[in-house]
């Protein structure tokens, strides 16, 4: 856990934010936006966007005054060690609560399309060592991992434009039919997709130019924004609405449709580039978490460097997933409350540390 | 311990390994498995007065001599999902699905409705989704059990056919199984598929099989085929004729492709189908001088796109008073522009609709000269 | 130093993204050219005419196709495209084929009798205007339907338009037929004034498929065939450059062949009644076998020169006599010969003509070798 050097450059942040964003879900996005949306579901995913904005705006504010300390630092300083801690801990559940989701959807995926006769518990088995040992290694490992999956979206993105000659503009029509209510009442359907990018107050500390901050949040916002919207778009235009509903992986279906004379089926090619980035999402979600408790409690440290505590959190992890999220309707309604739960506490978490900043504005900044 | 930490990390490594792989099923070998190559789905009465579900399936067990020995073994069971089981146990080999290319849905099971049939395939994610997908006249059991030589499997060939069908009669590239999903489920789409049949010359694509919905409308002979192709498709190629006698005509090959415009007036559509061809005059003795006088060659364009545009209502007639479906997908173009999921029921309202037919035509090439 | 690096690896990976785009482009705009085991290879095809129940007329165009099956086996199929008009038989047959036909690969072509007998010309303009279509291919006229040709099997050929491409390659060599019953001939032939068209003629007899003779058209119709023997004589006169046996019997036992080549010139005169024609046939050649002449020297040689001559003559007086009385019809294209030195579209009839003209032939036979020797 303990990170030689320590800093990341600024291209590494934005890689980092990315990855914590875009993850496995990607390919459900158009399947939660069209149920209300419909067809301008990519409309409302562009909206979306406004949520990470939101926080990359207070980060960028709280980063500014005090560019070394991170949030769960500041709300001990300010809120004292106990309340503190408490905000801490829940700022922790709250990151905690998408790691489950995240284990279910993987290895549903996987499970479906190319390896349905290995149980679950085996392929949570096999996700928790390799995320638990790629967390392990610190944060530098992690940022190369996100460089990586960084590219292989592109990859994903530039394949999928082929499927431009398969669908029809007629599907994506009439736009704005829907309405704007509708469409601005859809975007709430897509903050599962745009959610932890609260990490970014846990990792500007990190970065190796304080002046980059800023741009790096706007960009890992515009990408991903960018990423997101196209997914949609396309399938929209593939598929239509009709069928999107039929599908539990709209984007997924999409894909499978490009046909190229050599390659057989996109459909392996694909799953295996989802793999990547399921894992780079897993090992992700397994360093946040550790980190976070970490900061809560020092003394903490010195046990938490052993990787006996991944194989805990591993269990603790595996235990949850299998006990209450046993099915995809379970998950759904679950995952629909912490979501909102999660996204409020987290908005009311970080607002309420800056405004706390701007009254107290005359404190100085302290060494920890 | 640090010495051997390497060695007790493999240690773990092969223990989870086995773990992992102990107690799955064996994959087995490839000449031990059947390889579905094509699929059958029939229906038949049933004593009690319910159907059963047919499903023959062709397989071709792959041999290293070459010599490949195709079987057709056909379940029988009250849901699709049954005849796998009724299915396996005729077989003495494992059954092996993914790689199959066709798909024949009998008329039978067409007129009962297509909706189960679409459905067992959707869900399954090992499907083929680029199979083909066709509609044939009698049993689809016949077609798979039927030898042509040369070939290994019948399937083989009548892929063949709808592939390369394209290149005449304005047939599509869309009558692939993940084409059906969508044809089948959108707002405003309507199915339909080539219909083939089975004669002692062999199999043949004698027409189009329309769908109102999940079920059969109508079977079209290769003449309507070719009209509703043209104006149901954006492109397509095929050959046209005029024919004076039996000593006078001329033909035609041409790429058509289709624009269409939508109207709304109060509560009828109106639709305006602009319908553009070019293409080379490939048989001529009817217009003399069609290369060297403009004039004979603008005189054949307009009579051609007279004729053309006779058929086209012809045909829209037809398919508004008898048939009563939209099988031009003009559905999906009203729906782009006035809403989706507003309740109307497309079949009905284009039944009633306004519909115009513009047809231009262009002659690019005639050959080598004249004869 | 890390971000010269990092610009340089980034550079590299858009350039393989980009191609990638490119490929993936290309692949999937599905480009209409297609790999060769998608079309079908066919060695040879017919044109047949029919009348189907109402009466209507239709063609029926079967290819003969080959079926490849790994290094091997090859099996040969019908594929019929039927419609009523040529050009629509090939949107019939891809209804009832699995691969997209290609054309320039047939060496044969055979047209029923009952086409060439309705005329060729409704459909000799489809295969001018198709610029794929191999114009050396050979075209004969065959009793009966092209199909039964087409599926006739020959042992040790894959198909028997291969059969027959070696059956009119030994009439060439044999029977003084010409080399030149090719599609682009047939065009030459049957519009230029003053020429005439004349075709193999084949069926299937009791010995399997055969050449019998020719067949005569007048225009682009039909009208008489003649066997192989008058042929011969009637080639001699028509074509140039021919190679072919003659020979002479005078019982069963005394025989000679003759194994020669001909030319043949042609003069044309203008007179009050009409016009007058020579033609003037020079054959040199070997004598292949001889139970006739005892021996061969100066004299027997001449005398056998003589004797063939004259025999040629002969058998081509009779040809065309045959030809200006029964026929009516200038089957050795005299009438190019009169168009070239008296004008061109006249309006004259030349079968007319050429049937009340006087002819004179001449041949001369001259022998080169005789074999070993005397046996």
């Amino acid at each position: 856990m303990n990170d030689r050097k320590g800093l990341i450059t600024a291209n590494e942040l934005t890689c980092l934010l990315i990855g914590i964003l875009i993850d496995i879900n990607i390919t459900m996005t158009p399947n939660s936006v069209v149920a209300i949306s419909k067809q301008d579901g990519w409309i409302s995913m562009a909206l979306g966007a406004v949520y990470p904005l939101y926080v990359a705006l207070i980060a960028i504010y709280v980063s500014r005054k005090f560019p070394n300390d991170n949030i769960l630092v500041l709300s001990k300083r300010y809120f004292g060690s106990f309340i503190g801690n408490v905000l801490n801990f829940l700022f922790f559940i709250s990151f905690f609560s998408y790691f489950p989701p995240a284990y279910f959807n993987a290895t549903l995926i996987l499970r479906t399309y190319i390896i349905p006769f290995m149980s679950p518990f085996k392929v949570y088995l096999v996700i928790t060592l390799i995320g638990a040992y790629t967390a392990y290694k610190g944060l530098k490992v992690l940022a190369r991992i996100g460089i990586i999956s960084f590219f292989l979206l592109i990859v994903i993105m530039l394949v999928s434009l082929a499927i431009l000659f398969y669908g029809s503009i007629l599907n994506v029509m009439p736009i704005f039919g829907v309405g704007a209510k509708d469409i601005i009442y859809g975007s709430k359907n897509t903050i599962y997709d745009y959610a932890l990018f609260e990490w970014i107050f846990l990792l500007y500390p990190f970065i190796n130019d304080k002046n980059k901050i800023k741009d790096s949040a706007f960009k890992a916002i515009a990408f991903c924004c960018f990423v997101y919207t196209w997914v949609v778009f396309i399938a929209i235009y593939y598929l239509g609405i009709d069928m999107i509903k039929k599908t539990i992986w709209g984007f997924f279906s999409a894909t499978e449709s490009i046909r190229v004379d050599v390659i057989t089926s996109f459909r392996y090619v694909f799953v295996f580039i989802w793999v990547l980035i399921a894992l780079k999402s897993i090992s992700y979600s397994y360093y946040i978490c550790i980190d976070i408790l970490r900061n809560i409690n020092k003394n903490l440290n010195k046990k938490l460097n052993s990787i006996f505590v991944f194989i805990i959190m591993g269990s603790i992890v595996i235990f949850i997933t299998k006990v209450y999220y046993p099915n995809r309707l379970v998950k759904d309604e679950i995952v629909n409350f912490t979501t909102k739960a999660s996204t409020i506490y987290n908005l009311f978490f970080i607002t309420l540390i800056a405004v706390i900043i701007i009254i107290k504005k005359d404190d100085k900044c302290e060494k920890i | 311990m640090k010495k051997y930490k390497n060695f007790i990390f493999i240690i773990i490594l092969i223990i989870f390994v086995v773990y992992l792989r102990a107690g799955e099923e064996r994959m087995e070998n490839i000449e031990e498995l059947e390889i579905a190559v094509g699929i059958g789905y029939s229906v038949k009465e049933d004593v009690g007065g319910g159907i059963k579900y047919m499903l023959p399936i062709n397989s071709v067990v792959y041999q290293e001599n070459g010599v490949n020995v195709s079987t057709v073994r056909t379940g029988t069971a009250s849901t699709i999902a049954l005849t796998r089981g009724e299915r396996q146990r005729k077989s003495d080999r494992k059954f092996f699905l993914g790689t199959e290319r066709l798909y024949i849905i009998d008329e039978g099971i067409g007129r009962f409705g297509v909706t189960n049939t679409i459905d067992t395939l959707f869900r399954n994610p090992m499907v083929n989704d680029d199979g083909f997908c066709v509609i044939c006249k009698g049993k689809s059991e016949e077609y798979l059990k039927y030898k042509i030589p040369g070939y290994d499997t019948p399937v083989d060939y009548i892929t063949g056919m709808i592939r390369n069908a394209p290149s005449y009669n304005f047939f599509q590239k869309n009558y692939r199984i993940k084409d059906v999903y969508l044809m089948v489920g959108s707002e405003g789409r309507s199915l339909a598929l080539p219909y083939i049949e089975l004669n002692e010359k062999g199999v043949q694509i004698t027409g189009m099989a329309i769908f109102n919905k999940d079920k059969l409308a109508a079977i079209l002979d290769i003449e309507d085929s070719k009209t509703m192709n043209i104006l149901r498709s954006d492109r397509g190629k095929g050959m046209l004729t005029i024919q004076g006698n039996e000593r006078d005509f001329i033909s035609y090959y041409a790429k058509c492709k289709r624009k269409v415009k939508c109207n709304k007036e109060g509560d009828k559509y109106k639709f305006i189908i602009d319908l553009k061809f070019n293409g080379d005059v490939v048989n001529n003795v009817m217009y003399k001088k069609l290369s060297s006088k403009v004039e004979v060659k603008e005189k054949f364009e307009k009579d051609m796109e007279k004729k053309i545009e006779a058929r086209c209502y012809e045909f829209i007639d037809k398919m508004k008073s008898q048939h009563k479906a939209d099988c031009l997908e003009l559905g999906r173009i009203a729906v782009a522009k006035y809403g989706r999921e507003t309740g109307v029921d497309w079949d009905d309202v284009i039944s009633n609709s306004d519909i115009k037919v513009n047809v231009k035509v262009k002659v690019e090439k005639v050959g080598r000269g004249e004869y | 130093m890390k971000q010269i690096k990092n610009m340089k690896n980034i550079r590299k990976i858009f350039l393989i993204c980009a191609c990638l785009i490119i490929y993936v482009y290309y692949a999937a705009a599905m480009l209409d050219e297609k790999p060769i085991e998608e079309y079908d290879i066919s060695s040879g095809f017919g044109v047949d005419l029919y009348r189907d129940g109402a009466g209507t007329v239709k063609y029926s165009i079967p290819f003969s196709i080959l079926v490849f099956k790994g290094e091997n086996r090859q099996y040969s199929m019908i594929k019929t495209g039927e419609a009523p008009t040529g050009a629509e038989t090939r949107q019939n047959r891809q209804l009832k084929t699995d691969k997209q036909f290609l054309i320039g690969s047939q060496k044969i072509m055979l047209f029923s009798e009952s086409l060439v007998r309705y005329g060729l010309k409704y459909n000799a303009d489809i295969q001018f205007n198709n610029t794929k279509i191999n114009d050396r291919g050979i075209i004969l006229v065959c009793e009966g339907r092209t199909e039964d040709i087409l599926r006739y099997k020959v042992k040790g050929y894959a198909s028997s338009p291969e059969y027959i491409e070696g059956m009119i390659k030994n009439s060439m060599a044999n029977d003084f037929f010409s080399r030149e019953y090719t599609i682009l001939n047939m065009y030459v032939r049957l519009d230029t004034e003053g020429r005439n068209l004349v075709l193999p003629y084949m069926k299937i007899s009791d010995k399997g498929l055969e050449i019998t003779g020719l067949a005569l058209f007048k225009g682009d119709k039909m009208v008489n065939k003649v066997d192989v023997e008058e042929g011969k004589f009637m080639n001699m006169m028509r074509d140039d450059d021919l190679i072919g046996y003659l020979s002479i019997q005078k019982n069963s036992d005394e025989f000679m062949n003759f194994y020669g080549n001909t030319k043949k010139r042609v003069k044309c005169n203008k007179v009050k009644e009409g016009y007058e024609f020579e033609i003037i046939i020079d054959i040199k050649g070997d004598v292949i076998a001889n139970t006739l002449y005892k021996e061969f020297n100066g004299k027997t040689k001449k005398e056998l020169e003589e004797t063939l001559s004259k025999d040629v003559e002969k058998k081509c007086s009779e040809f065309v006599n045959k030809m200006q009385n029964e026929y009516k019809l200038d089957c050795l294209e005299l009438g190019m010969y009169a168009v070239a030195k008296y004008g061109r579209d006249t309006g004259v009839d030349w079968n007319e003509v050429v049937s009340n003209s006087v002819i004179k032939v001449k041949a001369n036979v001259k022998v080169d070798k005789v074999g070993r020797g005397a046996y």
